[in-house]
């Protein structure tokens, strides 16, 4: 009877239906199902093969027969048994044993994942900016303003005058049609030092420290470098990048009881200083544009010259300086903006000649 | 009828008592394979298949652990899972969105989730201990008619009772929802039980605040004369130059701490564990649980995140074969709970919030 199959035997530990109770009992696969007989031998039951189901198990080799009575019998190493009743190994278990396969995925994967980090966020990311509405960074810039000028301390101590002279150089930069989405705000802030920056929504402020090294020629400069931040939208782009990379980072190793989800704020980090850099160079590239124009003849003066100067004397402020002396050389791919000699070559190169 | 053959006297070996620790047979090499197979088909269904990855990893770890020579079995429907997802991803995303735009409409969803909270982790019980088999009878969480407003009472009245008392209540309302857990599950017929440990949840909670405010306080003194410096146009003070680097040390301090009280506190639970006679001893040590804690951050960190099956699976081992079952009548006297065949349309619907419960410090 069992010529058919003769090494297809095996021992398993049954459970009754209901029951915990284990009972060792010997297997064997006949022509018409499993035989089951206990250990002392002499009884033996089949389980016809019609009434049992084969759980084959996902990795290990502990193989499961579930009867239709609700008895389930255990069997390492039940393969065999399994084959002589008819069981073939389906397409999903034969490709999850196969380490070709798996290796062979590994740069596939990385690749996908490499795609992912450097090209798909970043895309994803802007075309989400793109689709999102004017109000939304509007709001979240409103909160930013209040808490930056929630201190009475930090009122700018800048005569009204230039205040409005530098107002309406903004307002002729920017043109008719975007003026309304501009404001130039002035912060005294002895902390930041001589520093301006862009929020989203085209809210820019300079610090009376900047307006204290700088002419207004040169300020007009450094707004047409904000103005670029502005027009691209890089603060909310840089969020929303920011946000998806940390979503892929966690994906990729913070899903298990360990110290990632400590580590995977590093190397987002610097990522973020790439895109930091990127836009740097994006405003630049804005500001060098607008003045390389010709001013026309009510225009305020402008020329790239005046750029190269106000950037200088930051970087050769007291303040800028001991910053720089805390933290240390840093080298440029660490920087957040480009380091300045390097910045400054096309500005240089279009400047006319030495004032 | 073959099935009246008597095969009981056979009896199996150790119908007597003894102790016994889990044994996981799962290894890297192992499980790495089918973690690939499950996350390419993941991606190329774009997820539709997460649900099936997710059932064939559990059942890779559950045939895996062996308790006195049985394997635990894992019972899930794929198709049931995959619904609630649908389910929980319609409900939730208009409220992310809210949420992420900061639209006043976002509020709306707060006492929605604060009333359906309790009734979501009641489902989420049931589906998750329904599922989970063991020598062939089912685990259970409570059907019981006070279940619901056990939940309610654990995980709503008593957290906000908690947050009036300014956190003072909150160790009794985490042991509170720990033991109400507990004493709802149930193996086969026989409830677990949970012996108070009121006293030890006060302690481990006295650590924890304790450490959390001298982490404060050190970082205040560290960081003040440089934030003072700076403010008032000093230059900063040299001690400055050490500040990151101490701030580290702290940093590491805390995560320490931390880590030592999560691990005191899932011991506290384990040891104070009944099933009729049957008790837990629980071995597990700070030093390597910390090095398991490190040196998984570093191996997923260094190997982007490849390392992951071997992780698990050391993880895994490490838990499990430093957990003893003692058992002095031994495991056979278990019988399946009268509920294993009714309530199947329940249990479809408790796989729609198939949501992992966890709770902890």
């Amino acid at each position: 009877m069992t010529a058919d199959a003769p090494h297809a035997t095996g021992t398993g530990r049954l459970y009754r239906a209901g029951l915990s109770r284990a009972e060792t009992v010997t297997v064997r696969a006949g022509p018409q199902g499993l035989v089951l007989s206990g250990t002392d031998g002499d009884e033996a039951r089949t389980v016809p093969r019609h009434t049992l189901t084969i759980v084959p198990p996902i990795g290990g080799d502990c193989w499961r027969f579930d009867f239709a009575n609700g008895d389930t019998l255990e069997v390492i190493g039940g393969g065999p048994l399994a084959a002589a009743l008819g069981h073939k190994p389906g397409l999903l278990s034969r490709l999850e044993g196969s380490w070709h396969l798996a290796l062979a995925s590994v740069p596939v994967l990385l690749g996908l994942g490499a795609a992912t980090w450097y090209w798909g966020v970043p895309k994803a990311a802007d075309l989400a900016a793109a689709h999102t509405p004017p109000w939304v960074e509007r709001k979240l810039t409103d909160a930013g303003l209040a808490l930056i000028f929630r201190d009475e301390k930090e009122r700018t101590t800048v005569d009204p005058v230039r205040q409005q002279r530098l107002t309406s150089i903004l307002a002729d930069m920017v043109g008719a049609q975007d003026g309304e989405a501009y404001r130039l705000h002035f912060l005294n802030s002895p902390l930041i030092g001589p520093n301006a920056f862009a929020l989203p929504g085209g809210d820019i402020i300079v610090t009376d420290q900047l307006l204290k090294i700088l002419d207004d020629e040169e300020v007009a400069a450094v707004l047409a470098h904000e103005v670029g931040h502005v027009r691209h939208r890089h603060g909310l782009r840089l969020a929303l990048r920011a946000s998806g990379l940390s979503v892929l980072a966690a994906v990729a190793v913070g899903d298990a009881s360990t110290a990632g989800h400590f580590l995977v704020g590093a190397p987002v980090l610097l990522l973020n200083l790439r895109f930091t850099r990127e836009f740097e160079a994006e405003a630049d590239a804005d500001a060098l544009a607008w003045l390389s124009r010709d001013p026309g003849s009510h225009g305020p003066p402008r020329s790239p010259c005046a750029f190269a100067r106000a950037l200088r004397k930051i970087v050769n402020s007291p303040e800028v300086k001991q910053a720089a002396a805390i933290a240390g050389h840093i080298p440029s791919w660490l920087a957040t903006h480009p380091m300045t000699e390097e910045r400054l070559r096309p500005f240089d190169a279009a400047c006319p000649a030495k004032i | 009828m073959p099935d009246s053959v008597d095969v009981s006297n056979a009896a199996d070996s150790p119908a007597h008592g003894g102790s016994h620790a889990f044994r996981f047979h799962g290894t890297g090499r192992e499980y790495f394979p089918i973690w690939i197979v499950n996350l390419l088909l993941t991606i190329v269904t774009l997820g539709i298949y997460s649900p099936w990855a997710k059932v064939r990893s559990q059942r890779y770890f559950h045939e895996a652990t062996e308790l006195a020579g049985a394997r635990f079995g894992y019972h899930a429907r794929p198709l049931s899972i995959l619904i609630g997802r649908i389910i929980v991803l319609v409900l939730f995303v208009p409220y992310a969105i809210l949420a992420k735009i900061q639209s006043p409409y976002a509020l709306v969803y707060v006492p929605v989730l604060l009333v359906a909270g309790p009734w979501i982790i009641v489902k989420a019980l049931r589906f998750r201990l329904r599922v989970t088999s063991y020598r062939g009878v089912r685990f259970s969480f409570s059907h019981e008619a006070g279940v619901m407003a056990g939940a309610y009472i654990n995980f709503l009245g008593l957290p906000i009772l908690g947050g009036i008392t300014l956190g003072l209540l909150y160790p009794y309302v985490l042991h509170q929802q720990y033991r109400w857990m507990v004493d709802n599950s149930r193996y086969g017929a026989t409830p677990l039980r949970m012996a108070p440990a009121v006293g030890r949840f006060y302690l481990l909670g006295l650590i924890l605040a304790a450490a959390l405010l001298a982490f404060a306080a050190a970082a205040f003194a560290m960081l003040y004369p440089l934030m003072d410096a700076v403010a008032n146009h000093r230059p900063a003070p040299a001690s400055a130059q050490m500040a990151p680097f101490l701030m580290l040390v702290l940093y590491a301090g805390l995560l320490l701490v931390t880590l030592l009280v999560a691990l005191w506190l899932a011991k506290t639970v384990v040891q104070r564990l009944s099933l009729a006679d049957v008790t837990l001893s629980a071995g597990w040590q700070l030093g390597p649980v910390l090095w398991l804690y490190v040196s998984n951050g570093l191996l997923l960190l260094f190997t982007l995140g490849f390392a992951y099956p071997w992780v698990r699976c050391r993880t895994a081992r490490y838990v499990l074969e430093h957990l003893t079952v003692h058992a002095p009548t031994g495991l056979d006297s278990f019988v399946a709970g009268a509920q294993s065949d009714a309530g199947a349309f329940g249990d479809q619907a408790a796989a729609f919030f198939d949501i992992d419960v966890g709770i902890g410090f």
